[in-house]
């Protein structure tokens, strides 16, 4: 194995929510966009963290006594000056609660499908299988390549979950074939909007959508993260159910935003974005905004499709792949 | 083979609503108060006493001890149940064994009516009848003190009666056994009498006869004394049921009452012709049983199977519904639940709830490796799912490659709705394990549960699965303190294998724990062949013999080995406490070297005050058994595995192999509480984990613990185990689902067995707290099912404080912070 | 009557001594009481009826030895003495520890064990049959029989 691998910050397993079935899902470090909600803060970074839970911690001291650069200051609270830190771990060693846990860990490829199999048992009883996340999965796109290659040759089912900024045609070459499911997050359709929210264009992003829609077919799975003020706006939803319209898809999953990334980014160190939710939707808006967004996706793909009929364009958004929708 | 007719197998449009007869009686059964029955004990002694023949054979003598009294039993009919017959003279009733451990009752007859918890009613004339008449003829008698007598008071068993080694469960049953009753309902007992006869002319005709010969005419004969009390005993409830029927002005009744004594006039004297005959001519033959054997864990079996054929031939014959059906079914299982153990005050501590366990199993395949569910096994899933009794114990058995998808999941649909009952079977690692027991394939195939969980050649197999209960704690303790145990002081117990200090190797230690636990097993086993031998001296069972397949072929009483395999069982309590503190000595000492040894005995000795960073070591970061840590994998392997070939080198006096098991009872509570702090964290006086579960609250990912669970190897355990595993809740279609799958994957990994309560912390606290509004909830304890309300505290704090998952992440629920007290490390 | 007297004020001594600390004051009182009550109460004594038994009580420390004889429907009480030949042998902590066992409505069994604060060594049921007059004479003591 060449150069450093991707660090792996969490393996779930039992996973319910990433895909079909009982699932692994594998939690990769590193992302490109830097969304201020993202409940996977410790994703962020593709370098290892050091995580301190407070609750946990009954201050013995011990992380103080063995930490090679003084960077700790054992409080109350413990502090850890996040400059100093080289996150050699030790603290994460000897502490004997895990209050102090480090982030992202690097598992050679046959290590991790070894961790993986042992659920096989519940993959096969379930119809479930492997959900690669993070982070974004595709940024050690070799590693993630291999992972899902071995992991199909053993004849399982596999997903994984991107933002979408990515290098298509290495995507099409080394992920696409191997992928049973592809969870595809969209933020914004307005570009100023996705700049200011996630740090990065989303131009590559919208594209490679559009070319995965024709490539990978119904294994192509749209998600929209409802994050408060946010991508949740009626406008906002309207534009990406018209996007998703004339590309003809009607499953689309819409995800509750999960405040855990606040705890988290204390826990890691992090600054706290001011303008952060600090719960998901009440249950009637997040009704109400659903269905505004079914509505819209129905009505405009069925009046693409009746003006397909009197157009040329082949690629005029049939809803040839209109199964079932995903509420 | 299964046949599946049923158009709903869920049986959704049958409930109590339209089973009136089962609805009351149910209620019934859940109010009823229990007394004590002397019935047996005074027929049984004065016959002894003042009747028998003494110089008749012992196997004679007894029979017809056994004779006198079904013969004498009172023919009760105290409600109106479809089913004759009564377990004891009193509604729900606690029979008196004098010869077995009915004397340890002795001192509390005068207050056993008033005590606190779960009283035992007796008046003061049956006071007085034990008192002067039954107890003092077997102050000398009873198994324990004949044993002691014979052997002069052996070291093994003053070990015993320490209580806090092990528990030498022979001195109280000779029964947790399955016996055949297909045969007998086939063919009727006037049948079996006569095969017996036939035997005894055979030798009869041989002129001389060896000591052998001789022994098997006495057998023969006791076996038709004692089956034709039986008989008796079924005249006597049909004449009184006619009797009942001309007195009766209820039409209903009246009929009803005619019914049972057509029945009676024809079972189990003769072959059982319809449905109903079947199940009462069962019950008859179960109510026999325990005129000769304790009424704990007489398991009828797979129940589904042996009623079956008539169950078959009377629907086709249009003779019944099946709504008559979960009737009968109905009737039985409140039957069951007719009696109870007599227990004293310290049996409530360390077995309190218990009931008397007879297990029933259903499902899984046949003798030829066929789908056995039928739709008497679905009948008797809904009716366990209306009753929700106690008793009878409901196991489920399923072959993943053979049984339909459809019917797992309607056994865990049942679970969910009862939140507890029935207990899950893998037929494929069952069988391989009793065939590896030298099992035929064919035999094996048809096993039944015993009790709470052990495994049968049901009808074939002679297994008495409680004949020990050892506490491997104890071994621990022992090898900790170079041979003494902190409980019982500076006294050498155990052979001196080194103090803590001495140790420079985990391997040392391991080695060291080894030769206490053979030591510790070796008189374990020393005790229970002495007992066996006075079992053999003084209570042969001509009667559960004549309902075996075997004895009658051999000539040769079950005792004596005359069934067709025999085992003894010896179960354990606190593996899992034993294998994390072996873990947390090899990692936290030895490996990570947190301490040294005897820091780690001293913080103990402490109960770890001031030794909060060590503490929280040994619970946070030591390897535990419910993970996959490859050092907690090696040492729960290596512990069974090192018990399975101790045990299995013993053959014990009826010719079998020793098989070890992991079912706790409620003695993990009990044990938990007379023991010190252990090397995994948990503190002085705890509970301690119960059956083949890990420790509460140590694993807290769900597929990693099925995964250690289920990959155990199932032959290993030959004897049975009780893996508890808790759900805070199944809420909806989904989790069922996922619940169900969960089940099947813990199966395909090689899981012997499982059971669950679905409930959630606060459910429990809150039930503890507030007995009076959970009357009728029912747990899953570590085998068998109880009310919650009828456990002592410590028993229900275990059931509070076992892992709770949540389906809907596959992790560990957060314990309540308020209540953390309760948890074992804490 | 003065038997009736007599069983009286020896019964209310019982009960106050339940209370005693010393441990052969208790196991005295109940001794004594227990003889009295067989000689003067014909019910009672047909607990003995026909019953040999050897009973020796030792404390754990050795301070205390006796023995309780029951022959000939009468019950010989011996002080200071190891007998031959006990069908069982009471080894106890102190009185309160041997009452505790004996008497209490709710007997703390597993606390028992745990401060081993009574062993045996013999034949347990003429433990049982002790444990059962000496309760049923508390009962009487306190007027319910």
């Amino acid at each position: 194995m060449q150069g450093p691998l991707p660090l792996v910050f969490d393996i779930h397993r039992f996973a319910l929510d990433d895909g079909p079935g009982i699932r692994t899902t594998v939690f990769l470090k590193g992302c490109p966009l830097s969304c201020s909600w993202c409940h996977n803060p410790e994703s962020m970074s593709v370098e290892p963290e050091i995580a301190f839970y407070p609750d946990r911690c009954i201050r013995c001291g011990s992380c103080r006594d063995i930490c090679p650069e003084l960077a700790i200051t054992d409080g109350p609270p413990l502090q850890i000056d996040r400059l100093r830190c080289t996150t050699c771990g030790r603290c994460a060693d000897i502490c004997p609660t895990t209050a102090l846990r480090m982030m992202g860990k690097e598992y050679p490829v046959d290590d991790l499908l070894e961790i993986i199999l042992r659920d096989r048992h519940f993959f096969e009883a379930s119809g479930g299988g492997v959900t690669f996340s993070g982070g974004e999965p595709t940024l050690g796109i070799n590693y993630l390549s291999r992972l899902l290659a071995a992991l199909k040759a053993e004849g399982l089912h596999t997903a994984i979950q991107t933002c979408g900024l990515f290098d298509y045609d290495r995507f099409a070459r080394k992920i696409l074939p191997f992928a049973d499911l592809i969870m595809f997050d969209i933020k914004f359709i307005a570009a100023a909007e996705h700049r200011k929210y996630t740090g990065r264009d989303n131009e590559s992003i919208l594209k490679n959508f559009k070319l995965l829609a024709s490539d990978a077919g119904s294994r192509l799975l749209p998600r929209i993260p409802l994050v408060p003020g946010k991508t949740a706006t009626p406008w906002n939803l309207m534009e990406i159910a018209s996007f998703l319209a004339d590309l003809g898809i009607l499953r689309c999953d819409l995800l509750p935003y999960n405040p855990a990334g606040i705890a988290k980014r204390l826990a890691a160190g992090l600054k706290l974005p001011t303008d952060l939710p600090d719960a998901p939707l009440g249950v009637e808006e997040e009704d109400d905004l659903r269905n505004l967004f079914f509505n819209a996706l129905h009505s405009l793909s069925k009046s693409r499709l009746d003006a397909g009929k009197y157009s040329d364009d082949p690629q005029g958004g049939l809803p040839c792949r209109s199964t079932s929708i995903m509420q | 083979m299964g046949t599946i007719t049923l158009t709903d197998i869920r049986l959704a449009d049958q409930d109590l609503n339209n089973l009136p007869l089962l609805k009351s009686l149910r209620q019934k059964s859940l109010s009823a108060k229990t007394e004590v029955c002397i019935e047996r004990a005074h027929y049984i002694t004065t016959f002894l006493r003042d009747m028998a023949v003494r110089d008749e054979p012992m196997e004679i003598r007894y029979a017809r001890a056994v004779n006198h009294f079904l013969s004498n039993k009172i023919p009760l009919f105290p409600d109106d149940s479809l089913l004759a017959g009564t377990t004891t003279s009193k509604p729900f009733g606690a029979p008196v064994y004098p010869e077995l451990t009915g004397l340890t009752i002795w001192p509390e007859l005068d207050t056993m009516s008033t005590r606190e918890k779960n009283p035992q009613f007796i008046s003061r004339e049956d006071t007085d009848v034990l008192n002067f008449d039954v107890f003092p003829y077997w102050m000398e008698k009873n198994i324990l003190e004949a044993t002691r007598a014979r052997e002069g008071n052996p070291p093994c068993m003053k070990l015993f009666e320490r209580i806090v080694f092990f528990i030498a469960s022979k001195a109280g049953t000779i029964s947790h056994t399955v016996p055949c009753y297909a045969i007998a309902l086939e063919s009727g007992l006037e049948w079996l009498i006569a095969e017996a006869a036939r035997h005894e002319e055979e030798l009869m005709g041989k002129g001389s006869l060896s000591q052998d010969e001789s022994h098997q005419l006495d057998f023969y004969r006791g076996i038709q004394i004692a089956l034709g009390g039986i008989v008796a005993y079924a005249a006597r409830l049909s004449a009184k049921a006619l009797e009942l029927a001309a007195q009766e002005t209820d039409p209903a009744r009246r009929k009803n009452l005619a019914a049972m004594a057509s029945v009676c006039a024809q079972v189990p004297a003769r072959p059982a012709r319809t449905f109903r005959e079947a199940i009462n001519g069962l019950w008859i033959l179960q109510i026999a049983i325990h005129a000769e054997s304790i009424n704990m864990a007489i398991s009828p079996g797979r129940l589904d199977q042996i009623l079956f054929p008539w169950y078959q031939r009377d629907i086709a014959d249009g003779v019944l519904t099946i709504q008559e059906a979960m009737e009968l079914v109905g009737c039985l299982w409140l039957k069951l639940n007719d009696n109870t153990n007599l227990v004293p005050e310290t049996g409530e501590e360390l077995f309190g709830g218990a009931g008397t366990v007879p297990a029933v199993t259903l499902g899984g395949i046949n003798e030829n490796a066929e789908d056995a569910v039928n739709d008497l096994t679905y009948i008797m899933l809904r009716v366990t799912e209306l009753l929700k009794t106690r008793d009878p114990s409901m196991n489920a058995r399923y072959h993943p490659e053979i049984n339909s998808d459809r019917y797992r999941d309607r056994v865990a649909e049942v679970i969910a709705s009862t939140k507890s009952v029935p207990a899950f079977y893998n037929d494929i690692a069952a069988i391989k394990t009793l065939e590896n027991q030298g099992i035929a394939t064919k035999d094996a195939r048809d096993y039944a549960i015993i009790g709470c969980v052990e495994l049968s050649a049901s009808g074939r197999s002679y297994d008495a699965s409680s004949s020990i209960m050892l506490n491997l704690v104890s071994a621990l303790e022992l090898a900790l303190y170079n041979g003494t145990r902190p409980i019982t002081g500076d006294e050498q117990i155990g052979p001196a294998t080194g103090t803590a200090a001495s140790f420079a190797t985990f391997e040392q230690f391991w080695v060291a724990f080894k030769t206490q636990l053979r030591w510790l097993i070796g008189e374990a086993v020393q005790l229970n062949e002495m007992m066996g031998r006075t079992h053999q001296g003084f209570l042969p069972t001509p009667l559960l013999s004549a309902l075996f397949e075997g004895p009658m072929e051999n000539g040769q009483d079950l005792i004596f080995g005359g069934a067709r395999y025999n085992s003894s069982g010896a179960t354990h309590i606190g593996f899992a406490d034993t294998v994390d503190s072996l873990n947390a000595i090899e990692k936290g000492v030895f490996i990570d070297r947190r301490c040294t040894f005897p820091e780690l005995l001293a913080a103990m000795k402490r109960d770890f005050e001031g030794d909060a960073a060590l503490h929280a070591y040994l619970v946070n970061r030591a390897p535990k058994y419910g993970s996959e840590d490859p050092i907690a994998v090696k040492n729960s392997h290596n512990l069974l595995q090192f018990l399975y070939q101790t045990y299995q080198g013993y053959t014990n006096y009826r010719g079998g192999r020793y098989r070890p098991a992991y079912w706790t009872m409620t003695n993990h509570a009990g044990q938990g509480k007379l023991s010190g702090a252990l090397p995994n964290g948990r503190k002085a006086y705890r509970i301690f984990a119960s059956g083949i579960t890990p420790v509460s609250q140590a694993a807290s990912e769900l597929a990693p613990c099925l995964n250690a669970v289920g990959g155990i190897n199932p032959l290993h355990i030959p004897g049975g185990e009780a893996f508890n595993l808790k759900y805070s809740a199944i809420k909806d279609k989904d989790d069922l689902q996922k619940f169900s799958q969960a089940i099947e994957s813990y199966f395909r990994t090689g899981g012997l067995h499982i059971q669950f309560n679905i409930m959630s912390y606060e459910m429990l606290i809150d039930a503890k707290a507030h007995p009076e509004n959970y009357p009728e909830l029912l747990v899953r304890v570590s085998g068998y099912s109880a009310y919650f309300k009828d456990l002592n505290d410590a028993m229900k704090d275990e059931i509070i404080t076992r892992t709770a998952y949540d389906l809907k992440t596959g992790r560990s629920v957060p314990f309540p912070v308020q209540q953390t007290g309760m948890l074992p490390s804490t | 009557m003065p038997d009736d007297l007599i069983l009286k004020s020896a019964m209310k001594n019982f009960l106050d001594g339940l209370t005693s600390e010393v441990a052969e004051d208790v196991l005295q009182l109940l001794l004594s009481l227990m003889a009295a009550v067989l000689e003067f109460n014909p019910g009672f004594r047909k607990n003995i009826a026909g019953f040999n038994g050897r009973y020796q009580f030792k404390s754990k420390d050795g301070h205390i030895t006796m023995a309780a004889l029951f022959k000939d429907n009468r019950l010989e009480v011996v002080r200071d003495k190891d007998i031959p030949d006990p069908d069982i042998t009471i080894l106890f902590k102190d009185g309160k520890a041997l009452m505790g066992y004996l008497l209490s409505p709710k007997p703390d069994i597993l606390g028992s064990i745990l401060h081993q604060e009574v062993s045996l060594d013999g034949n347990l049921n003429y433990l049982y049959k002790f444990a059962f007059m000496s309760k049923r004479l508390q009962l009487m003591a306190e007027g319910a029989f």
